[in-house]
Parts: C-alpha cells; sequence; structure tokens
C-alpha cells in the first residue's frame, strides 16, 4: 500500500498544480479570481487521483495512466506561458 | 465497477483510515471543543473576571496606551494587537513585543513577546494572557497537535488522507448508498459497526468533505501557493499575496518617536464608517512611531462572511484605507467563506451544537473503523497476532487516551491557581503526559474490555470533575456575573457532562463484552475440566 500512496500523493499534486495551472492560464475571469478557481479544484483533484491510484491493481500500471494525464496538462502549460 | 477495483479500493479504505485513525480522532475531539473555544475561554478565567467585576462599561485606549508605552519598551518593528474588552472578557488583551537589551536566555531573540490583560480605564495590568489559554491549546491540538509548524503540515497531510477515504468510502458504498441508507442491524458487531459507520458516514457526508476541504486549505495551501509563486509569479511570494489581495498600504517607518493617541476618537469614527460590524481586532504598525498606523479589523453583522478593514494614520488621523467588501478580492472573499464554513461561526450556538455532534459522530465513524478492521483481520488465519493485538492496543490506549488527557488538561486550568508560574506550561505537561501513559499502558493490557471499561469510566468521571470544578463559580461570583459570562459558563460545563456521560455509556458497553468475554472463559473451563 505504501509505493500506491507515495505514488498517488507525488502525481496527486503534481497532476493537482498542473491542472490549476491550466484553468489559470485559460480562463477569462480577473486574476484573484483564476486564483480561488485554481485554490478549490487543487485539493479534490489531488485526493482524487490518490483514489483511483488506489483503485489500481498495480503501482506500475498507476503510474502509466497519471503520465497520460500529468504530460498532456504539463504540455499546454508549457505552451500558454512559453 | 470490477470486483477487483472494489476490493483494491476497499482495502485503501480501510488501510488509510487505521494509519490516520489516531491523529484523526484527536483532531476530530480537540475540533468539536474548539467549537466552544471563546466560551472556554471565559470558563478558564471566570475567576478573574468575577475578582475584578463590577466592569466598567468606559474604556479610553489613549490611557491604556500611555501607560503601556510609559511601563514597557515596545519593539516598533513588531506588531501591536489590541482586543477591545467584550461582555465576556471585560479586559482589554493587548499583545505585542518588547525590545530586551541582552539576547533573550531561551530564544535567543533581541526582543519577548508579552500578551496582557489590561484594566480597560486605568491600563493597570491584571494579569498575563498567557497564563490563560487552554481553549487555546485545545484547539492547537485540533491544528497542529500543539507541535507548531511542522504538526500544522502533518495533521494537512493526514487531513489530504481523510478526503481520499472519504472518497474511496463513497466509491466503494455508491452502488448501496440510498438502497441501504437506513440500514442498521444488530447482529454480530460487525454487522452493526459497518452498519453504523456507513450510516454516519453517509449522513455526515457533506460536513465530512467541507472539513476535509477547508482543513486542507488551512494546512497545506502553502504547497499552491509556492508552485504558483515558483510559476507564474517568477518566484515571489509577495507578488502572489498581492495578487490574492493581501495588499493594504503599508507605510515606512520615520523612525521619529511620537505618543500614541487618539485611538479613542479614530474608534468612533471607524465603527461608524464601518457600519453594523463586529470587531475582531485593532493593529498598530509601528508603534510609538511617527509614521504608525491603526487598523480595525471586523466582521459584517448583516453579511454572511463579509470582512471589513478600515486604516488611518495616527499622526495626522488621516484615512488610507477601507474595504467594506473582503479586501474587494475574490480570493480573500473565498477564504473567508470557507474560514466560516470550517467554524460554524454563521448561525449562532444551534449551528455549532450541530456541528459538535457531527464532529464526535465523526470520531465515532473512526472508533468503527478500526474495530471493523481488527475483526476482520482477527478472521484471517495469517494474520499474525502480535500486530493484531498492537493495533487492538493502540486503538484502546490512543483514543481513551486523547479523552482522558484533555479531561485532566480542562480540570488543571479549573483548578491551578492564576498567577501559578508556568501555569501553562503545567497543563501541557499533564496533558501529554496522560496520552501517553495511557497509550503505553494500554499496550501492556492483555485484557483490553477490562482496560477500556475502566479507562473510560476514569475519563467519564474527569469530565464530570471539571464541570464540577466550576460550581464554586456559580456560587461565588453568580451575582456579579454578566449574563454572557453565565451563559459561557453553562455551555462548557454542560459539554463536559455530555462528554463524560458518553464516556460513561461506552464504558458500560465494555463491562458488558468483559462480563461476556468471562463467562466464556468460564464456560469453556468448565467443559475442558469436565472432558
Amino acid at each position: 500500500m505504501w509505493p500506491k500512496s507515495i505514488l498517488g500523493f507525488i502525481f496527486g499534486l503534481l497532476i493537482s498544480i498542473s491542472i490549476a495551472l491550466n484553468t489559470n492560464l485559460i480562463l477569462p475571469f480577473e486574476e484573484d479570481t483564476r486564483l480561488l478557481i485554481g485554490l478549490i479544484l487543487g485539493f479534490p483533484i489531488w485526493a482524487g487521483i490518490m483514489v483511483w491510484v488506489y483503485a489500481f491493481e498495480t503501482s506500475l500500471k498507476a503510474a502509466k495512466y497519471l503520465l497520460l494525464v500529468l504530460l498532456p496538462s504539463a504540455l499546454l502549460n508549457v505552451i500558454l506561458m512559453v | 465497477m470490477k470486483s477487483q477495483t472494489l476490493k483494491s479500493l476497499t482495502n485503501a479504505h480501510a488501510w488509510i483510515g487505521l494509519i490516520i485513525s489516531f491523529v484523526l480522532f484527536i483532531v476530530f475531539i480537540a475540533g468539536s471543543i474548539s467549537l466552544f473555544r471563546e466560551n472556554l475561554d471565559t470558563w478558564e478565567k471566570v475567576a478573574l473576571i468575577g475578582e475584578h467585576a463590577p466592569h466598567s462599561q468606559q474604556v479610553s485606549y489613549d490611557t491604556v496606551m500611555a501607560k503601556l508605552d510609559e511601563q514597557y519598551q515596545v519593539d516598533t518593528h513588531h506588531i501591536f494587537y489590541l482586543y477591545e474588552p467584550t461582555e465576556r472578557n471585560p479586559f482589554i488583551q493587548a499583545y505585542f513585543a518588547v525590545d530586551l537589551d541582552e539576547p533573550h536566555p531561551e530564544t535567543g531573540e533581541d526582543h519577548q513577546d508579552m500578551s496582557l490583560l489590561l484594566d480597560p480605564v486605568t491600563g493597570d495590568v491584571i494579569a498575563p494572557a498567557n497564563n490563560f489559554q487552554f481553549a487555546n491549546f485545545v484547539y492547537h491540538l485540533h491544528y497542529d497537535l500543539g507541535i507548531g509548524r511542522i504538526g500544522l503540515y502533518f495533521v494537512g497531510i493526514i487531513t489530504l488522507f481523510f478526503f481520499v477515504a472519504l472518497l474511496s468510502g463513497v466509491v466503494i458504498h455508491w452502488r448501496k448508498l440510498f438502497n441501504n441508507f437506513y440500514q442498521y442491524r444488530f447482529g454480530a458487531n460487525k454487522d452493526k459497526w459497518l452498519d453504523a459507520h456507513n450510516l454516519i458516514g453517509t449522513m455526515g457526508l457533506p460536513f465530512h468533505i467541507m472539513y476535509a476541504f477547508t482543513g486542507l486549505v488551512f494546512n497545506l495551501v502553502i504547497v499552491y501557493q509556492i508552485s504558483y509563486a515558483l510559476i507564474l509569479y517568477q518566484g515571489s511570494q509577495e507578488k502572489v499575496l498581492q495578487a490574492a489581495g493581501f495588499n493594504e498600504p503599508h507605510i515606512e517607518e520615520a523612525d521619529t518617536r511620537m505618543a500614541m493617541t487618539g485611538i479613542d476618537e479614530l474608534y468612533v469614527r471607524a465603527m461608524e464608517e464601518l457600519g453594523d460590524v463586529t470587531l475582531r481586532r485593532m493593529m498598530i504598525e509601528h508603534f510609538g512611531d511617527e509614521n504608525a498606523v491603526l487598523v480595525f479589523m471586523a466582521k459584517s453583522n448583516d453579511e454572511f462572511s463579509n470582512e471589513v478593514d478600515v486604516r488611518y494614520t495616527l499622526k495626522d488621523q488621516k484615512q488610507i484605507y477601507i474595504t467594506h467588501d473582503n479586501y474587494d478580492n475574490n480570493l480573500r472573499g473565498g477564504l473567508a467563506t470557507i474560514a466560516s464554513l470550517h467554524f460554524g461561526d454563521f448561525a449562532g450556538y444551534g449551528m455549532r451544537i450541530a456541528f459538535f455532534i457531527l464532529g464526535l459522530a465523526t470520531a465515532y465513524v473512526i472508533i468503527t473503523g478500526n474495530l471493523m478492521w481488527i475483526s476482520k483481520r482477527a478472521k484471517q488465519k495469517k494474520q499474525s497476532q502480535r500486530s493484531l493485538a498492537f493495533v487492538t492496543r493502540l486503538t484502546s490506549g490512543a483514543f481513551i487516551g486523547c479523552m482522558i488527557a484533555i479531561a485532566l488538561g480542562a480540570v488543571a486550568a479549573k483548578v491551578l491557581p492564576i498567577d501559578l508560574e508556568g501555569r501553562m506550561t503545567s497543563i501541557h505537561t499533564i496533558v501529554y503526559t496522560s496520552f501517553f501513559i495511557c497509550t503505553v499502558v494500554s499496550l501492556f493490557v492483555k485484557q483490553q474490555p477490562q482496560f477500556c471499561q475502566y479507562s473510560l469510566k476514569l475519563s467519564g468521571l474527569v469530565f464530570a470533575l471539571a464541570a464540577l470544578a466550576n460550581m464554586p463559580s456559580y456560587l461565588q461570583y453568580g451575582s456579579v456575573l454578566s449574563n454572557a459570562v453565565l451563559v459561557d459558563l453553562f455551555i462548557v460545563d454542560l459539554m463536559f457532562i455530555t462528554i463524560a456521560s458518553l464516556c460513561w455509556y461506552s464504558a458500560q458497553k465494555f463491562a458488558k463484552k468483559a462480563k461476556q468475554v468471562q463467562q466464556d472463559i468460564a464456560q469453556v473451563q468448565g467443559e475442558l475440566s469436565t472432558s
């Protein structure tokens, strides 16, 4: 259970930050509203990702799917910020 | 959903629940009591309030400031906080720092924090406010276990796993969420625990999710703050804070001494300008300096979770900033809403009582979760008996230890003399030591039902003793205390009696169980002797 917990904790954090940044860079609202939306989304995404990891049989399989979520989101951030 | 997925999630739910249960139990018990923090604060220092009654309705901040300035070398760089006298706390409370000629022998700092209760008319020091911090200590146990910043982040991570346990619980239970909503079987213990766990878990779900989320915002917001600063604001925390609405004007120090006067006049003006509000606190930036700024921070009485703020320079009494709507920033507005939801401070005592019941119910959900884990593992042949016994004993010791520790802390807060040197240190020691002793003793006791029975009875008795120890306050000061103070005393006593009754009721349950175990042993021994 520990490998899944650590994997979920780290990937959950990274994905939540990345998606919160996506919303911050995409949504057409004021800066403070975008920050609030990111804050509200961040923790549920983090916890949701952890639950998702626990649902897999192995950590390795979970890691593959997590990368499939993280990479496009991170790439989108890079594109939007450059 | 695949059965394998369900199995994985069920295992994860049980495992996470067990790992976080010990800390989460403390967080919920201390949090439930902390809902009545202000009442508990009055309860602790009622002797002081009674001794100085009747209380003057007049307040002279200018006199108080002049006296403090005369008696202490107030540190100009440190914020000076002032709390106005209220019906339940009739003293001015001041929190500031004094300059030291030599570094402090313990902290090594060039200043020392001061927290004083002052007479609102003369400015005389009534007592050091740090001596009456039991309510604050219980509140700290709730959010950082009383161990500072490390505890804050640790509780944050525990809360994150609590959120995960909640979400996984919803996924596991989803198909039966409505069909089995009212199911409560009186058969085997495991069914009873499972039904109670699911029933309370489902009924309290919105409350649990709200607490998990808002708690996370309080304890782990730093994670997003840092990541936003690094990625969006070129590593500048200052820019993040500005975007988040923490951008009230600040004036640099002039480094020229000036007496802090005109506060009484500004108080009246601020209350007029802010409208129908409850003042939370006043602050002076650069106390004693020519560029000192007086800040009034308040909360709107007629709007949900609306923080208001006005600032004046003391030199010329000029208003430099005012906000009537959460610093005109949506993030700060959102944070204020999150805080109100968490503290349940928006709908009077009814809401707090509901939160209190739900808090204790959550503690029960945590206990039943552990009991189910133990019961399930006990049936598995491969399960190590030693580790099972360890978890069983740790569950009893830590959960009941938390109750005994807080109860003993409450008794100490009531009976220790108010002028005792190191009073709060003694209370801290009593709480931590009793928790540790109870947990360790439990690890060595084989007869767990008996241990639970007697230790729960002890917890109940000590909580009742805390309420009983307050009875002389009614007799001694009942005639001079205000109604608000009497209501505070009554609420805290009632809360302690309620917890005492719950402990006693649980002890009776364990007594039955212990009796049953004894009968089973006698029966087995009888059968062995006849055969």
